[in-house]
């Protein structure tokens, strides 16, 4: 808890969202998306995304876009927030591929001033208990719950110095990769036991 | 997609859209009575219709000629019976009343194909609610097949398959969504399709569903017989116990074109109605004793055979007539009568015992109690593998059948079987996955088919099992004990488990420094 308690009792700047970052919809796609096979356009759905991130790259579907204007396509470094449903949480882009958009249930949020704010303490801090406590909040509607945007800007973001906020971000993917070590560790205990086993009573 | 195939839809998606008159009115198993006779009326004024214009048009006025002719038609229709007649008084009271007239009416004027049909539904019934509200509904529900779309003439749709479509569509509708009451009516299409392909229907069959529902897995099987050699020569009998679930089955098979049908409606089990014509005609005669034999000499004494009898009986029907089983003027359980509260095996004898002596094969559904029970039942099967009458075990996948999740199987049994062993099919993996329900794909199903025909073992599929196994098994039929899908560990390599785990946890270590240092960082020592 001490930890928590240091970084909260800090004076870093409190802002809004919206000042920092451009938030907007997805693409506007009318109803359920046309699926195009030969389609040269990615889709990232909520299906597609996980608390974790982005599931998989090549299970995206795949469609066509037409209208005169190009749409914003997605870019490294982007945040996608998931503003539907009970689970609101934001993911970090990692070098999309090129011509990728998402769906309109999703909001991208792209930093404006990358020299004050890292876009992946951003996708953390919105993940944590003061954030999180807001957009429940501030989520609505009688059959699925969802976050307009004019809410979303009004986030209240701490912005930390920079080498704080790069701390933050390799200690969280520290911690990933150590419960991916501890999980194979069971796993591993797992598979020693069937070696035992098969050895006893095969 | 074909002009047929658009046709069909809209068909289809018209008389949905009909039901909507009824939805938070009237309980979809009340209704569903409702649309489908109006359906049923509706074909038949349209028909009507289209030919006495036919006749119009070639005969110009004679009036009593067309009449003469128009009474060769398939249904007679008299003049205020017709579905218009009733469409141009709808707006005045007295609606209900109106169409049960006309039902009654063209019953009377059809009794040999009609009787009795329509003696369980009531368009007059409170059910609709009061008098207001049933007049308004019926009104709606008149202009809803009024509608263009649902001109079934024959000069406009051709085929008659269309609306013999459109009935089956609306009754699978229903059943996927009344819950647990779908089981009672349908079978899941591709379930009946496989107990049809199972059996090979031929010219000249006589096949029979002692539990038909609505009569699709019947009519499945007289279909594959049209498709393969084209010919129409074939029987198709069925008996149905539930009264109005008789009468939807009666009007599937005309709007089928299946005229040639005998569906009788009773129990199966306490009444069987399909029994030997010949034992019936015959008089029976006591050396002129006494001209009036006792009553229950009268009865007859043999029940009719067939080629195929295929069924999808109730799964475990706790009241099936355990009570009259024992003497059963029929003999069916002479192998054993099966327990009080599951009526499983009552139909599986029943079936066994209206198979014809040589051609007689039999498909049935059963839950997978039916493979490994004892007591009754463990004796009756034990009988049933010792005759030689078991020739196929399907395993099929969960959540096929509508109302119960339940995975069923099917069972195989043949009068005159090849060999004395049984193949064990383990089908319960190939399957598509729906939202409530699973399919069978039309690769699952030719699978199937395929080791059927094969009669060979396949590995973590199929066994074939001899006489002598099964018997060391006790009788015992779980599929499990002959088709061994158990996945087999690749062995594990202790030494290189071990390497791993020195390596993981030096890995932690590392791991743990490096978090210690952004702690470090972010003022944390």
């Amino acid at each position: 808890m001490s930890i928590i308690i240091r970084i909260m009792r800090n004076d870093a700047k409190i802002i809004t969202l919206g000042a920092v970052a451009d938030v907007r919809q997805g693409y506007p796609f009318r109803g359920a998306i046309p699926e195009a096979p030969t389609g040269n356009v990615r889709v990232i759905q909520m299906k597609d995304l996980t608390r974790a991130g982005l599931r998989d790259c090549d299970s995206l579907i795949t469609t066509e876009v037409d209208g005169r204007k190009g749409p914003d396509w997605l870019r490294d470094q982007d945040l996608l927030f998931v503003a539907r449903g009970t689970s609101n949480y934001a993911v970090l882009l990692d070098d999309p591929p090129q011509r990728t958009v998402c769906s309109p249930h999703l909001y991208v949020i792209r930093v404006t001033q990358l020299q004050r704010l890292l876009p992946g303490f951003l996708a953390w801090q919105l993940n944590q208990l003061p954030a999180q406590r807001y957009l429940h909040q501030s989520a609505e509607g009688s059959h699925q719950l969802s976050i307009r945007r004019t809410e979303l800007e009004k986030v209240e973001i701490r912005i930390p110095p920079i080498e704080q906020q790069r701390a933050v971000i390799e200690l969280e993917r520290t911690a990933n990769a150590e419960r991916e070590a501890l999980k194979a560790l069971i796993n591993n205990r797992e598979a020693e036991l069937a070696a035992v086993a098969e050895r006893l009573l095969g | 997609m074909s002009t047929t195939d658009i046709a069909q839809d809209t068909i289809n998606a018209t008389v949905w859209a009909a039901c909507d008159t009824f939805r938070s009115v009237v309980d979809p198993g009340v209704y569903k009575d409702y649309v489908l006779t109006m359906l049923f009326l509706k074909y038949v004024s349209d028909v009507w219709q289209d030919h006495y214009d036919e006749y119009k048009a070639q005969y110009g006025d004679h009036a009593e000629l067309i009449e003469e002719m128009l009474k060769n038609e398939r249904f007679v229709l008299p003049a205020k019976a017709n579905f218009y007649a009733l469409h141009d008084k709808r707006h005045s009271p007295g609606n209900g009343e109106r169409i049960d007239k006309a039902l009654h009416a063209i019953e009377d004027a059809n009794i040999g194909k009609l009787r009795d049909v329509f003696q369980d539904i009531s368009f007059n019934s409170n059910k609709l609610g009061d008098e207001q509200q049933k007049n308004d509904i019926l009104r709606h529900l008149l202009e809803d097949f009024a509608k263009p779309e649902l001109n079934l003439r024959p000069s406009r749709i051709g085929q008659l398959d269309i609306i013999g479509n459109a009935y089956e569509f609306l009754i699978k509708n229903f059943a996927s969504t009344s819950g647990k009451k779908a089981g009672e009516f349908y079978t899941p299409p591709e379930v009946s399709t496989l107990m049809a392909r199972l059996m090979e229907p031929k010219e000249g069959d006589e096949i029979c569903d002692p539990t038909c529902g609505s009569g699709s897995l019947l009519m499945k099987c007289g279909r594959l017989i049209r498709e393969r050699t084209g010919s129409r020569k074939y029987a198709l009998y069925g008996q149905e116990a539930i009264g109005s679930t008789w009468a939807l089955a009666k009007m599937n098979m005309f709007l089928h074109g299946e005229d040639n049908h005998r569906i009788e409606w009773g129990d199966t089990i306490r009444n069987p109605k399909l029994l030997d014509s010949d034992a019936r005609e015959s008089p029976f005669v006591v050396n002129g004793k006494s001209k009036q034999a006792p009553k229950q000499a009268l009865k007859p004494v043999s029940l009719k055979h067939f080629d195929i009898v295929v069924a999808n009986p109730p799964f475990s029907l706790e009241k099936w007539g355990h009570d009259g089983a024992d003497g059963d003027p029929y003999g069916r359980f002479r192998r054993g009568v099966p327990p009080r509260t599951k009526g499983d095996y009552a139909f599986i004898l029943h079936m066994i015992e209206t198979m014809k002596p040589r051609s007689g094969r039999m498909a049935v559904v059963v839950p997978h109690g039916v493979l490994f029970r004892g007591a009754a039942e463990g004796r009756i099967r034990k009988l049933l593998i010792e005759e030689n009458l078991l020739d196929v075990v399907i395993g099929l996948p969960e959540k096929l059948f509508y109302g119960t999740g339940i995975p069923a199987a099917v069972l195989v049994f043949r009068k005159k079987k090849a060999d004395d062993k049984v193949l064990f099919i383990d089908a319960s993996g190939d399957y598509q996955d729906g939202k409530n329900q699973n399919y069978l794909r039309e690769g699952d199903l030719q699978r199937i088919l395929d080791t059927v025909k094969a009669r060979k073992s396949v590995d973590k599929y199929a066994y074939l099992a001899s006489p002598a196994e099964m018997a060391e098994n006790d009788y015992n039929l779980n599929i499990p004990r002959y088709v061994d899908t158990f996945e087999e560990e690749e062995g594990v390599d202790l030494m290189a488990v071990r390497k791993q785990r020195e390596q993981l946890k030096t890995e932690l270590a590392r791991l743990e420094q490096q978090m210690t240092g952004y702690l470090r960082e972010l003022g944390y020592d």
